[in-house]
């Protein structure tokens, strides 16, 4: 499916339109004194132009968590499905269950388990939040299923469990139809020379274009600005557009 | 929009009296949507402020009710498009201001062109277009939100890119 080039720059447009989009207060403290949330003094409903001050970075330590948005690492969320699928096939008669090696963990101060969560049957961006409010990171890896594309079909560690904070939790997530190879994250190309910028998308699966420079001159420069942004979370061939200076 | 807050917040608290599982369950689900619902809102009505009030509006509908539903997501979509449509009246001065917001250094690119040319479309037009441009919804998925038939999206959808199309310079 080709996309018109109205299309692609309407989904940028929508895409940066939300990336200003203030949440004031989109995690509300819980009962059980999770430290979810982050404690915003005033400035409840000023929707003004504070955007970016719109929800400080703490807790996941990001300061955007658009629905799409998350750091995944696909390649050692393959690698560590990998490993798991051979222990399986090496060792099923053993069933141990199957943690996340520690070694994903965050070097943090190790305070008490957190119970992994069951995000099973959601779709994949709300289940990732809920991930990351528990303290945890999320990795998925699409998978073949009847389910609706996104949805999250099963998780390793189970439901329930008791990990270490900030354990990376595996997700298999329904792929198929245009979503079947999961999806990537943008990497940052800003600064880069255009060609390095443009190998980078490529070899991200993702497909670079570079609108002519303004200068007039179609010489390659730097690249000063992308959309969507680095760390976003697309469809792998989604374009990426690049900006870049005339040099 | 903070009065709106505390209503919810009130609501949920009862219930917690009531009922600590449920309470559970909506707020999970409440933390699991806020932020997209928000995002959405957003989208749908072209400018953030009033986004909020829509989705907290869109969760006080819904609560009590979660567990009746079969799927609740779709519902809460389904109820922030329609009151953004509600909202959409109110304020395009508001827009403006917000549109004189500098623009992130991750490009424009004419972008708030886009949008302007967006937001001037009917809504039905404009909510095809963002819940399928933006929130890549199905057809299906869309025509049940906006109470029409799949045919008609598609066409709600060639009508709004042809105007783009048109009106935004190359």
């Amino acid at each position: 499916m080709t996309q018109t080039d109205i299309e692609i720059r309407l989904r940028e447009a929508l895409i940066d339109l939300t990336q200003t989009t203030p949440l004031e207060n989109p995690e509300r403290p819980r009962a059980d004194g999770n430290p979810v949330g982050v404690g915003r003094g005033g400035g409840i409903g000023s929707t003004g132009p504070s955007r970016g001050a719109g929800r400080p970075a703490a807790a996941g330590g990001r300061s955007r968590p658009t629905p799409m948005e998350v750091k995944v690492l696909t390649a050692v969320g393959c690698v560590v499905l990998l490993a798991a699928a051979l222990g399986f096939g090496a060792f099923h008669l053993h069933r141990s269950p199957s943690r996340i090696p520690s070694a994903h963990t965050r070097t943090t101060v190790p305070t008490t388990d957190v119970t992994v969560p069951d995000v099973v049957g959601q779709m994949l961006p709300p289940a990732l939040s809920v991930l990351e409010r528990a303290g945890l990171q999320g990795q998925f890896l699409s998978v073949e299923s009847s389910q609706p594309n996104g949805t999250v079909v099963h998780q390793t560690p189970a439901p329930g469990t008791e990990v270490s904070p900030s354990a990376t939790i595996v997700l298999n997530v329904a792929g198929g139809g245009r979503s079947s190879e999961g999806t990537v994250t943008v990497p940052n190309v800003v600064g880069e020379s255009l060609p390095e910028a443009e190998a980078a998308v490529r070899a991200s699966g993702l497909d670079p274009m570079t609108p002519a420079p303004t200068g007039g001159t179609t010489s390659p420069g730097t690249v000063t600005g992308q959309a969507p942004g680095a760390g976003r979370t697309v469809v792998p061939g989604s374009t990426v557009i690049l900006q870049a200076t005339a040099s | 929009m903070s009065d709106v807050g505390v209503v919810v917040e009130h609501i949920v608290d009862r219930q917690a009296d009531v009922d600590g599982r449920r309470i559970e369950t909506f707020e999970a689900f409440y933390q699991a949507e806020y932020p997209g619902m928000v995002r959405l809102a957003h989208a749908l009505i072209g400018r953030a402020e009033g986004a909020e009030d829509v989705v907290q509006d869109a969760f006080s509908r819904l609560h009590g009710r979660i567990e009746g539903l079969e799927n609740p997501g779709g519902y809460l979509r389904t109820t922030v498009v329609n009151l953004c449509r509600d909202r959409q009246r109110h304020g395009r001065r508001e827009r403006d201001r917000n549109r004189q917001m500098p623009d992130a250094p991750a490009l424009s690119l004419g972008a708030s062109e886009l949008v302007d040319v967006l937001l001037s479309l009917p809504y039905r037009q404009r909510a095809v277009l963002v819940l399928r441009y933006w929130g890549d919804w199905s057809e299906a998925e869309i025509a049940r939100s906006l109470g029409c038939r799949p045919g008609t999206v598609k066409a709600l959808a060639s009508r709004g890119l042809a105007r783009l199309r048109k009106e935004v310079a190359p």
